[in-house]
């Protein structure tokens, strides 16, 4: 069974274990550019929570020792969630 | 203290197509320093768009060479997905339209082969609402690039290559000895030894490494927003852009559309604007009316690093023999990137750089006040 880490972006945690091992990734940063993982519609709420909860299974620590600055938790950017384009159209 | 061959301060494309041609050459011992992840200050942000149809010889000549090098880069790097879907500029007065015939034949001399476009031609294109527009220069040679799957898959060929990849390092310092740059320093206070060269590709914030060094360098902040739309059916090739306002649209590999619009903010205040969306999006869906029903996702601000000739600075720099930067690429760094690293490479290992106009590039035009220009056409 494809256990899938991201939903929006269909990115299962196989895929994330990989890369994080043969590409030497050590940020979430770095992972969520390189798989999309929280780029898409959720903004990140589900996949970046899931994947703080697998944080020592996925990087060898616990994320709980670490401080947000230390985890490169990547920032929310706006809009809190996805709105039609329409509502900026001038009328 | 450890010593290394080549230090190059800033992870995005400019460095790490620097890296990516030294290491091809053979060149061991190469370290790339970045403040935060890879593409964090201007290639993660871009729009990730690549033309050769500029105004100047200089410009043109190096991208010809810089799209030739993206074409083989997609063969040479697994997951870089360059494709040449062309540009499209949108034109709706007539002053317009005379201007980009002699532009377009003016690019052509130079074996640019853009191309005017009736009404008929463009809604073959794209699927437009064409309202005002009277017509539009295309370029086919023009293309685009997923700035995201660039970094991934470059720095994943760079470990491959025995390149060391050093994220979340600033650099604070180049100590200078001799007319030498012979260390680094990192925050914290770590220095390092440098046995070859020191490149300094950190964007806009090179300004600050190298005014410390007494090098005067002309570098303006110019903040520029960007959206992303979530995932849509492909509908749109070219990247459009509707030239009297400057906006412009393209859709990526993954369906995304990214959405631009020029709105002016004051340098030190960057906080996102409204009215940038409704600007782009008012704009946009003029043309297309499609976009209105696609979901924002998200908007930020990336930062152009402006001269004062909108041409960018590449060599050395006075006294330093050597230190080599590149910078001020003025909003073109990305599609720049791979002729730059490999001019930067040519620079380093060979003395001079291969490429004639790479030499009018060097800074110190500035202080000399031979400043390069727009061609001709644009008065």
């Amino acid at each position: 069974m494809v256990k899938l880490l991201c939903i929006c972006e269909e990115i299962s945690l196989e895929e994330v274990q990989k890369v994080i091992e043969e590409e030497g990734i050590k940020d979430i940063e770095t992972l969520k550019r390189r798989l999309r993982l929280g780029m898409g519609p959720c903004g990140g709420r589900y996949c970046i929570s899931t994947l703080l909860r697998m944080y020592p299974q996925l990087f060898g620590t616990t994320a709980r020792e670490k401080s947000d600055a230390e985890l490169r938790v990547p920032p929310s950017r706006p809009p809190l969630k996805p709105v039609p384009l329409y509502i900026f159209k001038e009328r | 203290m450890q010593l290394i061959e080549v230090a190059i301060i800033g992870g995005g494309s400019t460095g790490l197509m620097t890296a990516y041609y030294l290491a091809k050459e053979g060149i061991k011992n190469i370290h790339v320093f970045e403040e935060k992840y890879l593409g964090f200050g201007s290639t993660g942000r871009c729009a990730g768009g690549i033309r050769a149809s500029f105004a100047s010889d200089v410009h043109i000549k190096l991208m010809k060479e810089s799209i030739s090098k993206w074409l083989s880069l997609k063969e040479e790097i697994i997951g870089l997905d360059f494709v040449q879907d062309g540009y499209l500029w949108l034109l709706t007065t007539e002053e317009l339209v005379e201007l980009h015939k002699k532009l377009s034949a003016y690019q052509n001399s130079l074996g640019v082969p853009t191309r005017m476009l009736d009404r008929d031609e463009i809604r073959n294109l794209v699927p437009i609402e064409m309202n005002d527009v009277i017509a539009a220069l295309y370029d086919p040679m023009a293309g685009k690039a997923s700035p995201l799957k660039f970094l991934g898959s470059v720095r994943r060929r760079l470990r491959e290559l025995g390149v060391a990849i050093h994220e979340y390092t600033p650099v604070t310092e180049v100590r200078v000895s001799g007319g030498r740059a012979c260390s680094i320093v990192l925050d914290g206070g770590r220095e390092i030894r440098v046995g070859g060269y020191v490149v300094v590709a950190a964007g806009v914030w090179s300004k600050d490494l190298l005014e410390k060094l007494g090098v005067k360098i002309p570098l303006k902040k110019d903040p520029h927003h960007l959206l992303v739309t979530e995932k849509y059916t492909h509908f749109i090739k070219p990247l459009v852009i509707h030239k009297e306002t400057g906006s412009y649209i393209v859709q990526h590999e993954t369906g995304s559309l990214l959405v631009g619009a020029e709105f002016p903010v004051p340098e030190g205040d960057e906080t996102l604007r409204y009215g940038y969306l409704k600007k782009a999006v008012t704009i946009m869906s003029r043309y297309f009316p499609q976009i209105l029903g696609i979901n924002l996702l998200r908007v930020w601000i990336g930062y152009y690093e402006v001269t004062p000739d909108h041409h960018p600075i590449v060599g050395g720099v006075p006294h330093i023999e050597n230190l080599v930067t590149a910078t001020g690429f003025s909003g073109h760094g990305y599609m720049m990137a791979p002729v730059i690293g490999e001019e930067l490479k040519n620079i380093i290992l060979e003395g001079k750089p291969r490429i004639p106009e790479t030499k009018e590039l060097r800074l110190e035009r500035f202080e000399e006040g031979k400043l390069l220009k727009e061609s001709a056409i644009f008065g």
